[in-house]
């Protein structure tokens, strides 16, 4: 599917203090549609962080943020959510406790009358979620039975479920086996055909290089570089990343 | 095997059926009409406020002021009735109830004070004001209650009396509203896990701060209910309930740190609690076998959560 060139996320001159630390200086950032971006960096280098600020988990000191065009007043998770923007945080997204259709629709529970939820329709679109990305298992299942892999595809089934326009991934294949890797891109590569748009944060340059279409690098709180894959190596992507951490060492 | 396991009381039963067979064993008059009926009488307060403060502990939060709270309503129930009449006091200390609850919430939500050391010194304060208004004296219901005790507290059905039927009712609520509602849902969501509850857009401070409303709200109703069944009110009644009831949640599978557990476990688990003491006296044991045989059952209850927990996955 070809990229669309009109912007899904503009962040502008984005800066992000905490106390005398200086997270982000002035950051520029964006996603286009149906685009996979790799958010690159050194630990610190502000990745996380800018992420934050997107999906309104922290405030920023300065800066603007743009959503299908639209300038974000005030943003926070929920909100961030129902735009359309759907978080795989590194921690993870599921709710331990919680059964697998359960963990699908939390707070965003299908209704019947008045205050009930509707367990069996939410039972049945939860199946049909989770088949939707050739997963199947039993969805009354709590989370804690299930594998690393399986619970970051509970995050995509209710990304892809509730029609989200962007995922972003916070080191995704970290805790995953190989084969549960391999799986997530071939996942990711099927999210870009159903026109929804990844940031895919992580450390692995080589997991970056393949699945991403272009790359972002950020060091220290401020944007270095932005690559479009097909004019950079993937040695070069290393060799540029190494470089910024030394330049910022030698400093 | 394992589909036994996943039934989520079945810890619990077990407890319950091993214990009984045990008593029943000693002294077959222990499942006597007569024993029964003193057994479920009792029950009923204990249970409200335990089903309360397992509602809120499966929310990721404790309550320690729940029996200050009980034994703090009617005292300021009994003290308002002849200013404002039975009905309005009954709703203004239910009110006042939900305020404490508020309260606690909200300090611990909003001024991040742990809910252990809020509701601490709440369990001193409300027994503190307890003392202070009744001077360490007892009061009794007057004549002019003895309607509303006969609805609220009087035996109806099966010579049981009606707080057994409210505790029942409550029980049914709560579970309706754990299982069935986005409320409940998010009430365990916040208890598993409040930061990534969070992240997915749960407000945490709203769920946590109305269950702490219902926590106080029928720790309340419970104490006007025990004032009505025993026409009496104590300047120590409700002391030691909150162990008590923390006890009833944790042995019927409720997590201490939120997250899981059961309405209908807690109400079991309050079961259990009131039916050790009449069993103990029966096996000849006496009531001061009561905590050492609690004490020893809430550690048997996690071990044997630990190893269900285990058998489920």
């Amino acid at each position: 599917m070809e990229i669309n060139e009109k912007k899904l996320v503009e962040m502008k001159n984005i800066w992000k203090s905490y106390g005398e630390v200086q997270a982000l200086r002035g950051v520029n950032f964006d996603v286009r549609y149906n685009e996979i971006i790799g958010l690159v960096g050194d630990n610190g280098a502000g990745k996380s962080t800018l992420i934050k600020t997107l999906i309104g988990i922290e405030d920023f000191s300065s800066g603007e943020i743009y959503f299908e065009g639209k300038k974000l007043q005030h943003i926070n998770a929920n909100l961030a959510r129902k735009i359309g923007i759907e978080t795989i945080h590194q921690r993870g997204n599921a709710l331990e406790h919680l059964s697998v259709f359960r963990n699908i629709f939390i707070n965003r529970e299908i209704k019947k009358k008045l205050f009930w939820i509707d367990i069996k329709k939410m039972v049945e679109e939860s199946k049909k979620a989770l088949r939707n990305i050739r997963l199947q298992f039993d969805v009354f299942k709590n989370i804690n039975e299930l594998s690393g892999g399986e619970r970051k595809g509970i995050a995509i089934a209710r990304a892809l479920y509730f029609k989200s326009k962007l995922i972003i991934m916070d080191e995704p294949t970290n805790d995953l086996s190989v084969t549960e890797a391999e799986k997530l891109i071939q996942i990711s590569q099927k999210l870009k055909e159903e026109e929804i748009s990844i940031i895919w944060i992580s450390h692995n340059i080589l997991d970056v290089y393949r699945v991403c279409d272009r790359i972002k690098l950020i060091d220290r709180g401020k944007d270095i570089a932005d690559y479009e894959k097909e004019k950079i190596t993937v040695d070069e992507l290393r060799e540029k990343i190494i470089s910024a951490v030394r330049w910022r060492t030698s400093a | 095997m394992k589909k036994i396991f996943k039934i989520k009381e079945f810890g619990i039963i077990s407890i319950i059926l091993i214990t009984y067979s045990i008593f029943f064993a000693t002294n077959p008059l222990f499942l006597s009409k007569g024993n029964i009926q003193a057994i479920l009488n009792s029950v009923g307060e204990l249970g409200i406020i335990a089903v309360g403060v397992a509602f809120l502990m499966i929310s990721g939060e404790f309550d320690l002021s729940v029996g200050s709270v009980f034994g703090f309503t009617p005292v300021v129930f009994f003290s308002i009735v002849p200013t404002f009449g039975i009905i309005p006091a009954l709703f203004l200390c239910l009110l006042l109830a939900c305020g404490i609850g508020a309260l606690n919430g909200f300090l611990t939500l909003k001024i991040n004070i742990p809910s252990f050391l809020v509701t601490l010194a709440g369990l001193m304060v409300f027994r503190g004001l307890v003392l202070w208004i009744t001077k360490g004296f007892a009061f009794t219901i007057t004549s002019e209650y003895y309607w509303f005790r006969n609805i609220v507290a009087g035996r109806n059905i099966l010579g049981i009396n009606n707080c057994f039927f409210f505790f029942i009712a409550v029980t049914v609520i709560l579970t309706i509203i754990l299982e069935r509602t986005a409320w409940g849902n998010r009430s365990y969501a916040v208890g598993s896990n409040s930061e990534i509850a969070r992240d997915v857009g749960v407000n945490v401070g709203k769920i946590k701060i109305s269950n702490f409303i219902l926590c106080s709200f029928l720790a309340g109703l419970a104490g006007i209910l025990q004032f009505m069944r025993v026409f009496t009110i104590h300047p120590g009644t409700g002391t030691g309930y909150e162990l008590q009831v923390i006890a009833a949640g944790v042995i019927g599978g409720t997590a201490l740190f939120g997250g899981e557990g059961t309405i209908i476990g807690a109400a079991l688990g309050s079961l259990f609690i009131l039916s050790i003491d009449s069993g103990l006296i029966m096996m000849g044991v006496g009531g001061f076998g009561f905590r050492i045989f609690i004490g020893l059952t809430i550690i048997s209850a996690i071990i044997m959560y630990n190893f269900l927990r285990r058998a489920r996955t």
